[in-house]
């Protein structure tokens, strides 16, 4: 259950982006495969946070980027649901390019403090 | 209104991780965050370490559980510089956790630090801990199948151990499909085969260990 960890850290990014006077209404990150993020998990822990952390409030947007492969015998660079995916010359022999990013990629705040907490 | 920003999500961990870094650099410490499954022998991989090269090396432990002193108290035989961390719901060692450890301990007089992350194969890989290099540790009680399910462990690792070896042709394990599956993921990364309770294999790894704390010396210079 790293996502705990990544929902604490993540509410202090954005703690650290709200321009003073707003609250953050959506909050958008972006996921590499390798991190292993279950986006139900992550969910779960963000929603349990906004009891303590009103920052928890904002919705949630988790983008899980695919897994990028390099083919080893013709050179093509392709998307792939599995790491394990052929390659569309047939061949076997791919490797994984990146997918280790764990980014907060985009924020969207509100400066009406009566609607605070009420996009969840 | 939007905010514009496109930020590491463990800028925070990774800025502690940097400081961890600087310390044991300037200490001529080389730092391994040793990473694997509960029960692949992570504890006692350092044990016979301890028992094999601490006459050579000055080998310090930060061992991270959820709970209890069992694992330093077993390498406190071997070592007098272990620090048990626990953390509590925690499934992985943080960088303030070894920040707090290395506070603990007397850095200067140490060669080799050993990390014992808390047993997982997943969370412990994306957390940046200030180490030189993250080792993976498999054991074949484990199955074949491990590395392949776990990729960032094999992608990110510097150096492989497949554990308990004893028990091949005891517990099912395809050798020749592990090492495929290593090759794939990550083509160039050295595996090791150990039996810690044999003490049988060691001397590669303890060889890649001495090699890799001579080239640290080498840098500090």
């Amino acid at each position: 259950m790293h996502e705990f960890s990544i929902a604490e850290a993540l509410i202090e990014r954005v703690a650290a982006h709200v321009p003073a006077g707003t609250h953050a209404t959506t909050v958008r990150v972006t996921a590499g495969p390798l991190r292993g993020i279950d986006p139900d998990a992550l969910d779960l822990a963000w929603t349990s946070m906004a009891a303590s952390n009103p920052v928890a409030n904002a919705r949630l947007e988790l983008t899980l980027t695919p897994w990028t492969l390099v083919c080893a015998d013709c050179g093509e660079v392709f998307e792939a649901d599995s790491p394990e995916a052929m390659c569309h010359c047939g061949s076997g022999r791919t490797g994984i390019q990146g997918g280790d990013e764990l980014l907060l990629t985009g924020l969207e705040v509100d400066d009406d403090p009566t609607s605070a907490g009420a996009t969840k | 209104m939007k905010v514009q920003v496109i930020e590491n999500v463990l800028k925070i961990n990774d800025e502690i991780a940097a400081l961890n870094r600087e310390r044991l650099r300037r200490a001529g410490v080389l730092a391994l965050d040793l990473i694997g499954a509960p029960g692949c022998g992570k504890t006692s991989l350092i044990e016979s370490t301890l028992r094999k090269i601490g006459g050579q090396h000055r080998i310090g432990v930060i061992v991270g559980d959820l709970t209890t002193q069992r694992d330093a108290d077993r390498m406190a035989k071997y070592s007098e510089q272990v620090v048990q961390i626990n953390t509590g719901k925690g499934c992985h060692l943080e960088a303030q956790h070894v920040r707090q450890a290395l506070a603990r301990m007397e850095v200067s007089r140490l060669d080799i630090l050993f990390i014992e992350n808390v047993g997982n194969l997943i969370c412990p890989v994306g957390f940046d801990l200030g180490q030189d290099a993250k080792v993976g540790i498999f054991g074949v009680c484990g199955g074949d199948d491990k590395a392949a399910k776990h990729p960032y462990i094999v992608t990110e690792a510097a150096l492989l151990v497949l554990n308990k070896i004893d028990l091949l042709g005891i517990c099912p394990f395809d050798k020749d499909l592990f090492r495929r599956d290593i090759k794939k993921l990550n083509p160039t990364v050295p595996v090791v085969e150990v039996s810690t309770l044999r003490d049988d294999g060691l001397d590669p790894w303890c060889e890649w260990l001495g090699k890799q704390r001579a080239a640290k010396q080498v840098n500090e210079l």
